[in-house]
């Protein structure tokens, strides 16, 4: 796939994790790895630009004696998958008529 | 490799970071493992499941541009204390021209790669304009009667020309290779740059 596509595609998938509950890097990754490739080497950079964008906010709390991150999403990361959302019905209107063009002729 | 190794090891590679960013990236780590330790992993098991730490290293850098990583080097070099600071400017005369070197090194390397990549482009548009030279002038002298003369013009003109159609693919393959080989180039510099047994790191 596309890096960049994937990069979008990913950013959404996280986001869209986190709309349904906080959660941390390790749920997140077993969350949305049957829908998209994803490994805990590229969650990393994502939930970083996420954070500094304040589409998420991450605090640690204590687990078995130890801390773990837990990231929730903020009403500008809600924003964001309505956005995605908006933009990828224009793409799914060019990708039909990709996909059907050879049948059309 | 268990946790303990895994953690120091990356923390030698990316030691150059500022410190809270490698503070940030360690805990990450050390989070995963315990997590999939947690859900029935052994320690090799899970540190292997992480991928190898080369390429952790390879997206930590290609996440971030040159200026910011050596922005974290330098903030992490002056908290270091003054003494560090004063042996830094007694020694600038030394480090200064160093560095520079350095610079001009890497940016040397960079405009003789794109020199290659122009020149290369200068042959493959020498060879298209010789084909319609040729073709033109040899189409004139045959015009003019001089059949042999034109024949010959015409001739070097399409060889010129079947040149430079059989040469621009391969042409255009090597140049992407080449301009491919600086991307790398430059995460090496990055690489080394974060790495804590940088030379920087052992003055």
């Amino acid at each position: 796939m596309d890096i960049q596509i994937k990069r979008g595609l990913l950013e959404a998938c996280v986001l869209t994790a986190l709309a349904s509950g906080d959660s941390y890097g390790y749920k997140i990754i077993r969350d949305i790895s049957p829908y998209i490739e994803i490994s805990e080497s590229t969650l990393y950079p994502i939930l970083r630009r996420l954070e500094a964008g304040k589409f998420v906010e991450a605090r640690s709390v204590e687990h078995n004696g130890r801390l773990r991150k837990y990231y929730r999403i903020t009403d500008d990361g809600h924003r964001r998958i309505g956005e995605f959302k908006e933009e990828w019905k224009e793409v799914m209107r060019v990708v039909d008529f990709i996909m059907g063009g050879s049948e059309n002729e | 490799m268990n946790k303990r190794e895994f953690l120091n090891e990356l923390s030698r590679r990316i030691g150059g970071l500022g410190e809270t960013e490698a503070a940030n990236i360690l805990s990450y780590y050390e989070e995963s493992i315990d997590d999939r330790v947690e859900d029935g992993m052994t320690e090799a098991e899970a540190v292997e499941s992480l991928g190898s730490i080369d390429d952790i290293v390879n997206q930590v850098v290609s996440e971030m541009s040159l200026v910011s990583i050596v922005n974290g080097r330098i903030k992490k070099s002056r908290k270091s204390s003054g003494v560090w600071i004063a042996l830094a400017i007694c020694g600038s005369p030394v480090w200064l021209p160093l560095l520079l070197a350095f610079v001009i090194v890497i940016l040397a390397v960079y405009v003789c790669v794109w020199a290659v990549i122009v020149s290369i482009w200068a042959a493959a548009a020498a060879l298209a304009a010789s084909c319609i030279g040729g073709l033109g002038v040899g189409v004139i002298y045959i015009v003019n009667a001089q059949a042999i003369q034109g024949a010959a013009i015409l001739g070097a003109g399409l060889v010129c020309g079947g040149l430079f159609l059989v040469l621009l693919f391969p042409l255009a393959r090597l140049c992407k290779k080449i301009a491919g080989l600086t991307v790398m180039l430059m995460r090496k510099v990055k690489k080394s740059v974060i790495s804590g047994k940088g030379k920087e790191g052992a003055r």
